[in-house]
């Protein structure tokens, strides 16, 4: 093991390993990233008695900040006549596109309000409150945790271990 | 989007008898006394016949603003229960920022 480098990093990032660094690309599609709007409203305007420091890492006015991202993407959609967002095309494929750039503590904080919103909300109200299913959320969930593991490169390695 | 009286009433059965009461009714009662299945499914009722917002959301639900009580109650017909009826902790940016 290369102590000596890892010293280093730790003196550069003083922070628990993992949990700042170079910010990661998100990009989902338009009915992933209302999904993840619906569920971070859920969790700010909805839920009550969330521990946001303790539960999702971080504060309530930083998830509302990302709250707010997302919303400025949400407003910027079409809608149709009767006011309802347009995120599938006339087959159900998703249309538009949300593309940022977030520091991976802010990724984590993303999923961790995600996980709580499906957790809280649940099979009884999980759909009706964001209109979207609780495997559609656990898909969603499957991409974030993908994006914060992206530095480690795995996309090419293959699984099996040769002993 | 609007209901009939008859077709409000069912909603407001199906949803004051399903999983909301338990989850949101049974401790809001801001006087701290059990807000009962009946006094819930009338409020749901009046949100349904009288709101003072409508907007249709993604998926065919609809959701309904009480501003007299801070309530909203969202219809989702798939849901066997119908929907859900709740007092949002944000208020009416509750309402606004469902889609």
């Amino acid at each position: 093991m290369d102590t000596q480098s890892f010293v280093n990093s730790a003196q550069t990032l003083p922070h628990m390993p993992g949990l700042v660094g170079a910010p990661l690309r998100i990009v989902l599609p338009g009915t992933q990233a209302l999904l993840l709007h619906q569920a971070l409203a859920a969790l700010v305007h909805s839920i009550h008695g969330v521990r946001f420091e303790e539960q999702t890492g971080v504060s309530r006015e930083t998830l509302e900040a990302l709250l707010g991202e997302l919303q400025v993407w949400v407003d910027a959609c079409q809608y149709d006549a009767d006011g309802v967002i347009i995120v599938r095309d006339a087959f159900g494929n998703p249309v538009g596109k949300f593309e940022r750039d977030f520091e991976p503590i802010l990724i984590r904080a993303l999923r961790n309000a995600l996980e709580i919103a499906m957790l809280d909300l649940g099979q009884d109200e999980f759909f009706t409150i964001t209109g979207f299913s609780l495997t559609e959320g656990k898909q969603l969930l499957d991409v974030l945790n993908t994006a914060l593991l992206d530095p480690l490169h795995l996309g090419g390695q293959t699984d099996s271990v040769s002993h | 989007m609007r209901f009939t009286e008859d077709e409000a009433k069912k909603i407001a059965h199906c949803i004051g008898l399903g999983h909301a009461y338990q989850k949101h009714a049974a401790n809001v009662s801001e006087s701290s006394e059990l807000l009962t299945h009946s006094s819930f499914e009338s409020l749901i009722l009046e949100t349904l016949l009288n709101p003072a917002k409508i907007r249709k959301l993604e998926n065919g639900r609809s959701v309904f603003w009480n501003s007299d009580e801070d309530f909203l109650v969202i219809v989702n017909p798939v849901d066997p229960d119908m929907g859900t009826a709740y007092w949002p902790e944000g208020g009416f940016n509750g309402y606004t920022i469902l889609r």
